[in-house]
C-alpha cells in the first residue's frame, strides 16, 4: 500500500519533469511512432512474397504483433530505468544512493522513472489488436478477455524478470548494457510463431529459459483458439487453459528466479570511488 | 552510537600492468594483491556527540562512512550504530540515519526543491504535521526560502548543499553522516552551514559524524576528532587533546629597535628548533614548549636587545594536523623533531 502510494507520488514527480521538457516528449512519441510503421510496413512487405508463415496468414501475423507491441510498450512505459541501472547506475555511484533509502531497490529503480511515450506503444497494439481481431471475426468471452488479462500480465512478468536478470551481471562488471541489450533483443523472436524454429534446442530455450513466446505468441494462440501443434510441452501440445497454466508458471518461476539472481549480485556488491 | 570495533576492510585489487598490451595482460590475468584500505579500526562515538573524522586522500575516510552507513560489508569486526549493524538490516537502518556527500546531489535535478523534500516525506513516512514543523525549522536555519521553489539545475552550489543537507534531514534522523559537506564552497556558505550543523545538533541532539579537508570545519563544530591514516587511527580525542598531546611547539615573533641578525647565542640553545630572520629587524623563534623555559628566554632577549614587539604563536590545527600525517611531531614518544 505504501509502495503504490508512492508509486504515484513519484509519477507526478515525473509528469511535472516531462513538462518542462516538451519537445523531448514529442519527439519521444514521434520516433516510437516511426518504429511501429516501418514494422508494419515490413510485415505486409513480408506477406507480399507470400500468404501463409507457419500456418499464421497476414491477420494472425498482426494480431500477435499487436500483443508484442502492447506488452511491450508497457513495459517501456514502467520499466525502462532497470537500463539506466545496467548502463550506469553502478559506474556513477548513483546506486548507492538508492541503497541509502529504506525502500527494497528493485521498486525503487522501476520507480524512479516512467516513459510515457509507451503509452502511445501500449495504444498502438491495442489498436492493432482490435483491429485485426475484427477481421479475423474472433468471438471471446468475459472468461477469455479475463485470462488474456492475465497472459498480458505473464508477458509483463516474463520482460521485467529477464530485464532484470540480465541486468544482474552489473554488480558484478559494474555495467553491462550491451549484455542486456542482448538479452532483450531476443524478445524478439516473439513476434513471430514459435513452429517457425525448427531446432529443438532452440524451441526448448524459448520455452523455458527465455520464454518471451508468452508475451505474444501464446496470447494469439489463445484468441485462435489453436494449439501449440507440434510445440509440446512437457507430453503434448497444449491449448486454452492450459495455456495460461503453463505462462503463469513459467513467469512465476523465471520472476523468482530472476529475483534471486539479482540479490546474490546485490550482496556482494561494493560501491565504488568516494 | 556508534561503536567500531576491530573493524577491517580489504579489497582485492586486480594487478595492473602498463600500457595497451599490460591492459591485456591484467584483464586475463587472475593475479590480485589485497588491499587494506581500514586495519583493525575502533572508536566510538556518543549520542549527540559530533566527531570529527579526518585524514588524507586514500587514508579510508570513505571506506568507513560507506560501512557505517550500510553500503558494505567489513571483511572482519563490527560496528553498531543507533543499536543496529548497518549492512545486515539496511531497509530499517537507513530509515533512522541521514548521509549527505558533498560532491553528490541527492535532489531530483529537474524538479524545484519543494518536490524533492515532499516525496522525501513519503520515503521516510514522516507524519505531516512533523513534517511541516521540522521544513519551517530547516529553511530558518539553513537560509533556504530565497530559492525553495526554485530548480535544482538553477541552484548554486551552495544553495544546492544547503538544501542537501535540509534534505537529509528531514526525517530527523538520530546519526548524521557528513562527507566533506563544505566541499567547494565558498567562505560565507562554510560558515552558514557550520552553524546550521551546530543549530540541528544544539536542538535535536543528533550525532555527526563529519569527513572533511577542511580543519576549520573541526575546530568550529566538531568536540571529537578521530584521525586515520592508512586505515589505522592515529588519534582519538578532543580539540584540546589534540592540542596538548601534538602542539608541542611555539614561535615568537620579535621586533627589534635596529637591524638584528641570527643571535646565535639563542640558536644553540636546548630546545630551540629554529630561528629566522624574517626581515633586518624581525627574527622568529620556534621552539619546544616543554624544553625551553620561556621566561628565561624572554629575559635573555630582552636584556640584551632593544625589542620593541613580540607575539606568541601557537601551531595552527592545520599544521598540527599535518605534522600528524607526516609523522614529524612525535616527539613525544621519543624520536626527535626534524
Amino acid at each position: 500500500m505504501r509502495y503504490i502510494q508512492l508509486y504515484f507520488q513519484f509519477l507526478n514527480l515525473q509528469l511535472k519533469t516531462i513538462l518542462q521538457y516538451k519537445s523531448d516528449f514529442i519527439i519521444g512519441v514521434f520516433s516510437v511512432l516511426i518504429g511501429q510503421i516501418n514494422m508494419f510496413l515490413l510485415t505486409i512487405l513480408v506477406f507480399s512474397q507470400m500468404d501463409v508463415l507457419a500456418g499464421f496468414n497476414l491477420y494472425e501475423m498482426f494480431l500477435m504483433y499487436g500483443f508484442f507491441v502492447m506488452v511491450k510498450g508497457m513495459d517501456h512505459f514502467y520499466n525502462d530505468n532497470i537500463w539506466s541501472f545496467a548502463w550506469n547506475k553502478i559506474k556513477d555511484g548513483r546506486f548507492s544512493e538508492i541503497l541509502l533509502r529504506p525502500l527494497n531497490p528493485i521498486f525503487y529503480i522501476v520507480m524512479e522513472r516512467v516513459e510515457i511515450s509507451g503509452l502511445s506503444e501500449v495504444i498502438i497494439g491495442l489498436v492493432i489488436i482490435i483491429l485485426s481481431g475484427n477481421v479475423l471475426h474472433l468471438s471471446l468471452g468475459v472468461l477469455d478477455i479475463f485470462l488474456l488479462c492475465i497472459l498480458f500480465i505473464c508477458g509483463l512478468v516474463v520482460f521485467f524478470a529477464i530485464k532484470l536478470l540480465f541486468s544482474a551481471p552489473a554488480f558484478w562488471t559494474v555495467c553491462c548494457g550491451e549484455f542486456m541489450t542482448a538479452g532483450i533483443e531476443i524478445s524478439n523472436t516473439s513476434k513471430y510463431p514459435l513452429t517457425i524454429y525448427k531446432n529443438a534446442i532452440i524451441q526448448k530455450i524459448l520455452l523455458y529459459l527465455l520464454p518471451f513466446p508468452i508475451v505474444a505468441y501464446f496470447p494469439a494462440i489463445f484468441c485462435l483458439k489453436r494449439d501449440t501443434g507440434t510445440i509440446h510441452i512437457l507430453n503434448g501440445s497444449i491449448s486454452g487453459y492450459e495455456i495460461v497454466l503453463y505462462s503463469v508458471v513459467v513467469a512465476s518461476i523465471l520472476l523468482f528466479v530472476s529475483i534471486k539472481v539479482w540479490y546474490i549480485g546485490l550482496k556482494r556488491f561494493e560501491p565504488t570511488g568516494t | 552510537m556508534i561503536t567500531v570495533e576491530h573493524l577491517c576492510k580489504e579489497f582485492k585489487v586486480n594487478k595492473k600492468y602498463e600500457g595497451l598490451g599490460g591492459t591485456f595482460k591484467s584483464f586475463f590475468s587472475r593475479e590480485y594483491t589485497i588491499k587494506r584500505a581500514i586495519d583493525d579500526l575502533s572508536f566510538n562515538v556518543g549520542r549527540g556527540e559530533m566527531a570529527g573524522y579526518i585524514g588524507l586522500n586514500g587514508a579510508g575516510k570513505s571506506t568507513t562512512i560507506k560501512i557505517l552507513s550500510g553500503l558494505m560489508e567489513p571483511t572482519q569486526g563490527i560496528c553498531t550504530v543507533n543499536g543496529m549493524i548497518p549492512y545486515r538490516e539496511r531497509k530499517r537502518y537507513t530509515k533512522n540515519i541521514g548521509v549527505v556527500f558533498g560532491n553528490r546531489s541527492q535532489l531530483w535535478w529537474d524538479l524545484p526543491v519543494s518536490e524533492s523534500f515532499s516525496v522525501l516525506q513519503k520515503i521516510y513516512e514522516v507524519p505531516k504535521e512533523e513534517f511541516s514543523e521540522r521544513l519551517d525549522f530547516l529553511i530558518e536555519i539553513l537560509g533556504i526560502k530565497e530559492f525553495y521553489l526554485t530548480p535544482v539545475r538553477n541552484l548554486s552550489l551552495g544553495q544546492k548543499m544547503r538544501a542537501d543537507l535540509a534534505a537529509s534531514m528531514l526525517h530527523n534522523p538520530a546519526v548524521l553522516f557528513l562527507d566533506e559537506p563544505t566541499i567547494g564552497l565558498d567562505i560565507i556558505v562554510k560558515e552558514k552551514i557550520r552553524q546550521a550543523i551546530k543549530k540541528i545538533n544544539k536542538e535535536t541532539n543528533t550525532t555527526v559524524l563529519l569527513t572533511t579537508h577542511d580543519l576549520d570545519d573541526i575546530e568550529e563544530i566538531c568536540n571529537k576528532i578521530i584521525v586515520i591514516d592508512k586505515g589505522k587511527k592515529i588519534f582519538d580525542g578532543s580539540l584540546d587533546e589534540l592540542k596538548n598531546v601534538y602542539a608541542i611547539t611555539r614561535t615568537v615573533h620579535f621586533e627589534f629597535k635596529e637591524e638584528t641578525t641570527c643571535l646565535i647565542d639563542i640558536r644553540e640553545r636546548n630546545g630551540i628548533l629554529n630561528v629566522e630572520n624574517e626581515e633586518k629587524n624581525r627574527i622568529s623563534i620556534k621552539f619546544l614548549k616543554k624544553e625551553v623555559d620561556f621566561p628565561e628566554l624572554m629575559q635573555d632577549i630582552v636584556g640584551k636587545y632593544d625589542v620593541t614587539d613580540f607575539i606568541v604563536e601557537e601551531p595552527k590545527l592545520e599544521e598540527i594536523v599535518k605534522g600528524i600525517y607526516t609523522k614529524d611531531c612525535v616527539y613525544e614518544r621519543g624520536n626527535s623533531y626534524k
